[in-house]
């Protein structure tokens, strides 16, 4: 039998990415095209959980660093924005960064304090981090409001010239949230393919041979946890101003157990699959309120369904399939010089 | 004679607050392979992490190429021409071969990186016609060509192995020794951990036996395999036959 016989990943893959390319761009106009305000607020969300599952991609996919306090980062951003907005009165454009750059620097701190020790240390600190903010956006009622939130956020507003567009309806915000996602994706993509990119993958496949090769791991871990709080912050900015109004529900959770979801089940490490499956799981829920008292049921049920079809993720099936053509073919290729 | 190109005085080393070695003096002669050899838990794999500072230091010195290096950090030493190839697999197998042999070359700058890429497949053809190939996907022997290309994509002066044959089934066990003689006859001094006794003295210039951290014997490698006492001793039944 030769190698060429039957599909391998390799042998379909310029169909694939095409295929893949025209789904994600049709999935990306269906909003826009619809009138549905329903659709157009779940391509909203669909934008943000596909960038913040990429961002966590990134520090635990790629770095191999389990991070819990994306939520914290997300929050952090959220209500940073909030605040600078309400009561400086900053607009919502230099806020949201700043609210992206505060949880950078609080990511630093945790992972500089915690990972010079070990990865498990990073874990629980990262943990840590996470419930100290929900106690902080709860508790710290003068700063945050408490449970009562920070509501009446206004809508975004641009100013070019004579055009003045406010950010106040789901069709605008999917338009604004569309192009946040395309332009974080493609960076993270960028710094994944980058030699950034392959010295993350050495540290989480080796660190330390990664060492043996004059690679100063921390150094690369703070980058990656940076980035990826970055990003995770600007994400909770546009959520909470989506919403227009930030409470400690923000920090529920709820958002860590989908950004492990879509991670772990497209395939830590892996970026289209990683995209696909975050898709998928923002759709998902919404797919199953056909049956409200059966929905998490069944989302559970396809959950284990989905882990065990898909033990590494849908790229570990794909990357399988690829090892196997490769050793078909390196043993045809024995046998020939034999 | 010219100064040693690694002079190791008086060192103690070890991990939390126990030392594993002790009292540690050692030259090592430029162009040189040194083979440390002893049981198990005689502290050779920790007297190289404690050369390239990934353990703690209790006492003594380090000096490299006349520089005195027991405070630097381990990527300060590479960056001195130190380089250490810890045990078992030495390559990232979900990446290329070339990405591979880029991350050999992570301390160079990016043209030196892929002239040095240049050179070392010269060196090993067949990594050039697999260049696009996952290193997991390589045969073992071919993975072991890769390991040896990414440590001379920075021509270190010295080169620390532990095991490098660890694992390995006995063809590709000469692959390595051979290998090994084809990075010294680069330029490189090699100093190696090895559990294969006779195969490592065999391409050896001076041998270490080490017991209970502490080095029992030096000499050169013919010596200490015709004495059948230390033989027997230290290096176990297989070595003193």
């Amino acid at each position: 039998m030769t190698a060429s016989a039957g599909w391998t990943i390799h042998s379909i893959q310029p169909i694939l990415r095409s295929l893949l390319a025209l789904a994600l761009a049709a999935l990306a106009l269906a909003p826009l095209l619809s009138a549905n305000v329903y659709v157009q607020t779940l391509g909203v969300s669909a934008c943000l959980f596909a960038t913040m599952a990429m961002a966590f991609n990134l520090v635990y996919g790629y770095t191999g660093l389990l991070c819990f306090a994306q939520v914290a980062f997300l929050g952090i951003g959220g209500y940073t924005a909030a605040i600078l907005v309400t009561r400086l009165g900053w607009s919502f454009w230099v806020a949201a960064p700043v609210g992206g750059l505060l949880a950078a620097i609080a990511g630093l701190v945790v992972a500089f304090s915690s990972l010079r020790l070990s990865r498990h240390s990073f874990g629980i600190a990262t943990l840590a981090a996470a419930l100290l903010c929900t106690i902080v956006a709860r508790d710290w009622v003068s700063l945050t409001r408490g449970s009562m939130g920070i509501p009446g956020l206004p809508a975004p507003e641009i100013h070019l010239g004579s055009l003045d567009i406010v950010i106040n309806n789901p069709y605008r915000f999917y338009g604004l949230s569309l192009i946040f996602a395309v332009g974080a994706i493609a960076f993270l993509h960028r710094i994944i393919h980058s030699r950034i990119g392959r010295i993350f993958v050495s540290i989480r496949e080796n660190e330390p041979l990664a060492i043996s090769q004059g690679i100063d791991p921390l150094r690369y871990k703070l980058l990656s946890v940076g980035l990826s709080a970055f990003v995770t912050g600007l994400c909770g900015a546009l959520m909470v101003f989506n919403l227009t109004i930030v409470d400690p529900s923000i920090l529920d959770f709820y958002y860590t157990e989908t950004m492990l979801i879509m991670v772990v089940i497209g395939g830590p490490g892996h970026f289209w699959s990683v995209l696909v499956s975050s898709l998928v799981f923002s759709i998902l829920p919404e797919l199953l309120r056909f049956s409200t008292d059966l929905r998490l049921v069944l989302y559970g049920l396809l959950l284990i369904a989905a882990m065990l079809v898909f033990p590494k993720g849908i790229a570990g099936l794909l990357e399988k399939r690829g090892t196997d053509f490769w050793h078909k073919r390196l043993a045809a290729g024995r046998g020939q010089v034999s | 004679m010219s100064p040693p190109l690694l002079s190791v005085r008086d060192l103690s080393a070890g991990y939390g607050d126990e030392p594993i070695t002790y009292d540690i003096n050692l030259d090592v002669q430029s162009g040189t392979i040194t083979t440390i050899v002893g049981s198990n838990g005689a502290g050779k794999s920790t007297l190289l992490k404690a050369i390239y500072g990934l353990n703690r230091k209790f006492s003594g010195t380090i000096d490299f190429n006349g520089r005195n290096i027991e405070t630097l950090a381990s990527v300060a030493r590479f960056r001195l021409g130190l380089a250490f190839v810890p045990q078992g697999r030495c390559n990232f197998p979900l990446m290329s071969v070339r990405e591979n042999l880029r991350l050999g070359g992570y301390s160079l700058r990016a043209m030196e990186r892929e002239d040095a890429i240049e050179r070392v497949t010269e060196i090993f053809p067949i990594l050039r016609q697999r260049m696009s190939v996952l290193a997991g996907n390589l045969s073992g022997g071919e993975q072991q060509l890769l390991e040896m290309a990414m440590v001379l994509m920075i021509s270190p002066k010295l080169l620390l192995l532990d095991e490098p044959s660890i694992g390995l089934s006995p063809i590709n066990l000469s692959l390595v020794l051979e290998n090994i003689q084809r990075i010294r006859a680069q330029g490189v001094t090699i100093i190696m951990v090895e559990q294969n006794v006779r195969g490592a003295l065999a391409i050896s210039t001076d041998a270490i036996v080490m017991d209970l951290g502490r080095i029992v014997v030096t000499g050169s490698p013919q010596d200490i395999l015709q004495d059948e006492r230390i033989a027997a001793a230290y290096l176990g039944k297989r070595a003193a036959r």
